[in-house]
């Protein structure tokens, strides 16, 4: 897993934007479509909560 | 033999070793029974002539041994998911994505040897058949974007399998076949297996090799048999990983072992179908009548764990899966590309702390399993989802399955009951009214320890020994 810090949204508790989001999959060399990304987004949201927190968990 | 097919493997193997059956004549059975269920089923997603004819000549390869020469599980029939190579017959992986899958440009090209997995049964005497549906990438489903249609439920083709080990659990369940591969990344062996009403067995991370098996998120991937019965699946371990000896301590019983119930992790989770959790207080009340000691045990808050397993599993899936979506995107099926895509979202500092939550779940467990021989828990919460709930948009299948990925420790789905017809959760799991009409089979699972899958299957089948048996599972009209 690679991601690059320098496109994405580097605050973590920022809501995650498309644009943001259309970043983190360019740095990646991934070129979704608009409806691609907006559809995946809320999951991308989820996920990213789920990140921390599992990284809050005990 | 009437029906051959309805022997277990060990029974099959020994009737061939003494002549009372043919090999050809138990190949040609379960080939016939494919040609005769799967119009409905849908679990095949690779049977052609060629691989009939090349199945039957290692059939007739078999019957010409001299018996003394004939491996353990000679002459039985193996279906494979269709990430897992068999040589001589093409991995599509479930995906017009697969390099060689587009329609376009022809069938995926055909493997040119086994996986590790395959040879190993293959070694043992057993012959790979079909090869079988897989969720897209072994990623999400159903879908109906993908090469094949999904794979249905033998129970009530109006629901689904589970998955990915869809056509897996698919072919066991419909009688073709008394045992299968599939892999387990977050629940794919054992989740199937409980809604189809078999067993699933999940090995213990790194017990079965992995080569020649595509993947999906390579730390938490393991390859493992689905099958009729707890010995079916026991043989076939024993084979895909010797050192196991997995088959060893069947029908030894169970008194005097100590079995923790871990049922405070799930009896109060909303989503609980209610006859889920009469099922597995009674699985409960049956380790005391074979004379083990019950006792309540209390694992870490799910969730989390579950998050975790989550964020590796995305992390890892879209590096596996990086350059196929840079030059292939529009290939790849909807809901698998949608859900790649995820984990774009992801830090190395995110994976980082979800492995750490890993290993003190691990730890947790290891805690637990030090004075107990097994953690009996369920495998899903409730019964398969109708597939008209998927066309109302994504469903959740509540599961109890990814943190043993996580974990690594070995587990162990059998059946342990069914839904008793109308029910309260036909909403949630979107059963219509007419859908609801027949019972649908419930699973449980053990937990064992890292590499005892002996004492784990050990346990499995003394319980299922004293489970009802479930009956058929073809409410529908076929031959």
């Amino acid at each position: 897993m690679q991601n690059d810090p320098g496109t994405g949204d580097r605050d973590p508790g920022a809501p995650l934007t498309p644009e943001a989001f259309r970043r983190h999959l360019a740095s990646l060399g991934i070129a979704a479509p608009e409806a691609d990304l907006l559809a995946a987004l809320p999951a991308a949201r989820i996920l990213r909560r789920k990140a921390r927190a599992a990284g809050a968990a005990p | 033999m009437s029906d051959p097919l309805s022997f277990g493997l060990r029974d099959q193997a020994a009737a061939i070793a003494r002549g009372t059956l043919s090999a050809v004549e138990l190949t040609r059975a379960a080939l016939e029974r494919i040609a005769a269920r799967d119009g409905a089923v849908q679990a095949v997603v690779h049977l052609d002539a060629e691989a009939e004819a090349r199945a039957l000549r290692a059939a007739g390869r078999i019957d010409g041994m001299a018996r003394a020469d004939r491996p353990p599980l000679a002459g039985t029939g193996l279906g494979v998911k269709d990430i897992i190579d068999v040589a001589g017959q093409p991995t599509g992986c479930g995906s017009h994505a697969h390099p060689g899958a587009d329609p376009q440009t022809g069938p995926a090209a055909a493997a040119a040897r086994d996986a590790a997995s395959v040879a190993a049964l293959r070694g043992a005497g057993m012959i790979p058949l079909a090869k079988l549906a897989t969720y897209e990438y072994a990623l999400t489903g159903p879908a109906w974007d993908q090469p094949d249609p999904p794979a249905r439920n033998p129970w009530n083709l109006a629901h689904i399998t589970g998955g990915s080990s869809s056509g897996s659990a698919a072919a066991v369940a419909a009688g073709y076949l008394r045992a299968a591969l599939g892999t387990d990344t977050g629940g794919s062996i054992r989740a199937p297996a409980a809604y189809c009403g078999i067993v699933g067995l999940k090995p213990s991370q790194g017990a079965v090799p992995d080569a020649g098996c595509f993947p999906l998120a390579p730390s938490l991937d393991v390859i493992g048999p689905l099958a009729a019965t707890v010995e079916d699946a026991a043989l076939v371990m024993a084979h895909l990983a010797p050192a196991s000896a997995a088959d060893r301590d069947l029908g030894r019983g169970i008194a005097g072992l100590r079995i923790g119930y871990a049922r405070d992790w799930f009896a109060h989770d909303p989503q609980t179908h209610p006859d889920l959790l009469r099922a597995m207080d009674d699985m409960a009340a049956r380790v005391t009548l074979l004379g083990a000691e019950l006792r309540l045990v209390a694992l870490p808050d799910y969730q989390p764990i579950e998050d975790a397993a989550s964020v590796i599993l995305q992390a890892e899936a879209l590096a596996v899966h990086r350059a196929g979506l840079s030059v292939r995107f529009g290939r790849y099926g909807v809901d698998a590309r949608r859900n790649l895509m995820t984990g774009a979202v992801l830090t190395p500092g995110d994976v980082a702390a979800a492995r750490r939550t890993g290993a003190r779940f691990r730890a947790a467990v290891d805690a637990v399993l030090s004075d107990h021989a097994a953690i009996l828990a369920p495998t899903t919460l409730g019964p398969a989802p109708a597939f008209a709930a998927f066309a109302q948009g994504a469903v959740w299948t509540a599961m109890r399955t990814m943190p043993f990925n996580l974990s690594g420790h070995p587990a162990l789905s059998l059946p342990c009951g069914l839904t008793h017809g109308l029910d309260t959760a036909g909403d949630r799991t979107g059963n219509t009214a007419r859908d609801r009409a027949g019972p649908l089979p419930l699973g449980c699972q053990l937990i064992g320890r890292h590499g005892d899958e002996r004492t784990l299957c050990r346990i499995g089948d003394a319980l299922e020994r004293a489970t009802p048996p479930l009956p058929r599972p073809l409410p529908w009209s076929m031959p």
